[in-house]
C-alpha cells in the first residue's frame, strides 16, 4: 500500500493534491452525484466511476463542475442506504469530447465503497505512472 | 493590517461583496466535515457582512428546496455545500481540520438561520490598550446581540444595518465595549457610596437607539424628588415627573412586600 495508508483519516481528508499517492483501481461503481448548480438548482446524476481509491474517484460528468466545488456522492447499490452520502471536493475538472473529466477527493471520513478495493481489482499502475510523469513536469 | 479583499461570488446575480481588512479566521458550517480557514480575510470588518450575505443566500435556498419537496436534512446539507463552495471560490480560503482554535471564529447554523462570531476587539485610550473578547450572535435579518465573554454581559443589541457600517467592529463596537467597561467600574464605585447618601434607588437599562443605556432613579430623602441619572457618566439629567412618583412608589412597595414575604 502507498504511504498514505500510514496517515490518520482526518489527515487524509486534508492532504494536498500533490501529496496524494493513493492506489487507484479501475472499478466501475454506480454512483449518484448531487449538488447545486450556478443557478441555485439541485442536480442529481447517476453514472459510473472510471477509477476509485479509498479517498477519491474519477468519473465522466455531463456538465461542468468547478474546481474546489463541493458535491455529494453516494454509491448506488442494493445494500447502500440513501442516506449514506459523502461530501467530496472537486480537485480536477477537464473538458473532454464526451463531457467533463472529474476527479474528486473525499471530505468525510466514512467509507463510501464498503468493500476492499484490492479484492476487486489490481492497482492501476498506468495511472500511477502517468501521475508521476505529470508531477515531474511541474 | 493586510489590505487584502474578500469577495464571494453570489450564485444567481454574479455580484460580489467586497470590503477591506485582514486577520486569521475559521468558519464552521454546522454539519460540514471541515473548517473553512482564511489567513488574510478573517477580521469581522472584512468577513462578517459577506459571510452573513452568503449564509443568508444558502439559507434561502434551503427554504426553496424544502418547498419543492426536498427533505430538510438533505436541503441543509446542500446549503452547506453551496456556502462552502462559495467560500472556496475566494482564493484566501482553504480547508482545515476541526478542533483548532482561531483568532476569529465564525459558526454558521443553516438549520436555524443564525450566525455566531467570536472575536477579539481592542480600544486604545491614553496609550493604554484594552482587549475584549466578544461574541456576536443573531438570526439572519434579526437583532444581533453582542456579549462580552469575560464579563458575560450584554454590551449591546444591534440591527444588521449598523453591523454593515464600515469598520463597525474595530471602532464603534470596540469603543462601546470600552464604555461598558468604564460604566461597570463606575457602577461599582457608586454602589460603595450609595448607601451613605441615597434613601432609595432604582436602576434600569433602557434601550435607546439600539444601545442599552444604564439609568438610575435616585431619591435622597423620604418624600423627596426622584433624580434621573445617566448611569454612563453619573450625570443628573432631570427629575421624575410628580405624577409618576406614585406608580414608582407602588412598584417599590410591591417588590418590598415580595421580599418581606419570602
Amino acid at each position: 500500500m502507498a504511504q498514505d495508508s500510514k496517515l490518520r483519516p482526518s489527515e487524509m481528508a486534508l492532504l494536498h493534491l500533490s501529496e496524494r499517492r493513493e492506489e487507484r483501481f479501475k472499478i466501475p461503481f454506480e454512483i449518484e452525484v448531487s449538488g447545486i448548480d450556478r443557478n441555485g438548482r439541485v442536480f442529481r446524476f447517476r453514472l459510473w466511476t472510471r477509477n476509485v481509491s479509498e479517498w477519491g474517484c474519477a468519473f465522466l460528468f455531463p456538465q461542468e463542475l468547478r474546481k474546489d466545488e463541493i458535491i455529494a456522492l453516494r454509491r448506488v447499490d442494493d445494500h447502500a442506504s440513501e442516506d449514506s452520502l459523502a461530501r467530496f471536493q472537486v480537485v480536477r475538472s477537464e473538458r473532454c469530447s464526451d463531457g467533463w473529466q472529474i476527479g474528486v477527493w473525499k471530505m468525510d471520513q466514512d467509507d463510501l465503497w464498503g468493500v476492499e478495493l484490492q479484492g476487486l481489482a489490481k492497482p492501476d499502475e498506468c495511472n500511477i505512472a502517468l501521475r508521476r510523469e505529470g508531477e515531474s513536469k511541474e | 493590517m493586510s489590505s487584502a479583499q474578500v469577495s464571494f461570488v453570489r450564485g444567481n446575480s454574479g455580484l460580489a461583496e467586497k470590503s477591506a481588512g485582514g486577520g486569521v479566521a475559521g468558519v464552521e458550517i454546522l454539519g460540514f466535515p471541515q473548517i473553512l480557514f482564511t489567513r488574510t480575510s478573517g477580521e469581522p470588518d472584512m468577513l462578517f457582512v459577506p459571510l452573513l450575505d452568503a449564509a443568508r443566500e444558502a439559507f434561502g435556498m434551503i427554504g426553496r428546496l424544502v418547498a419543492h419537496g426536498e427533505k430538510r436534512e438533505a436541503a441543509v446539507m446542500l446549503g452547506g455545500m453551496q456556502l462552502a463552495t462559495a467560500l472556496l471560490q475566494d482564493t484566501s480560503f482553504s480547508l482545515v481540520a476541526r478542533g483548532l482554535p482561531h483568532e476569529n471564529s465564525y459558526t454558521v447554523d443553516l438549520e436555524n438561520g443564525s450566525l455566531l462570531v467570536q472575536t477579539r476587539l481592542f480600544a486604545v485610550v491614553s496609550r493604554r490598550t484594552s482587549f475584549f473578547k466578544v461574541e456576536i450572535v443573531g438570526k439572519f435579518g434579526e437583532i444581533f446581540v453582542v456579549r462580552n465573554l469575560a464579563q458575560n454581559a450584554v454590551i449591546m443589541q444591534v440591527e444588521e444595518e449598523r453591523l454593515r457600517q464600515p469598520k463597525f467592529f474595530s471602532t464603534t463596537l470596540a469603543q462601546e465595549c470600552l464604555r461598558a467597561q468604564i460604566d461597570q467600574e463606575r457602577f461599582g464605585r457608586v454602589e460603595e457610596v450609595s448607601d451613605l447618601h441615597v434613601k432609595q434607588e432604582v436602576r434600569m437599562a433602557v434601550a435607546i437607539s439600539g444601545n442599552k443605556v444604564p439609568v438610575i432613579l435616585r431619591q435622597k430623602e423620604d418624600g423627596g424628588n426622584w433624580d434621573i441619572v445617566d448611569g454612563r457618566r453619573q450625570e443628573w439629567v432631570g427629575t421624575l415627573a410628580p405624577e409618576l412618583e406614585t406608580p414608582l412608589a407602588n412598584l417599590i412597595s410591591s417588590v418590598k412586600e415580595l421580599f418581606e414575604s419570602k
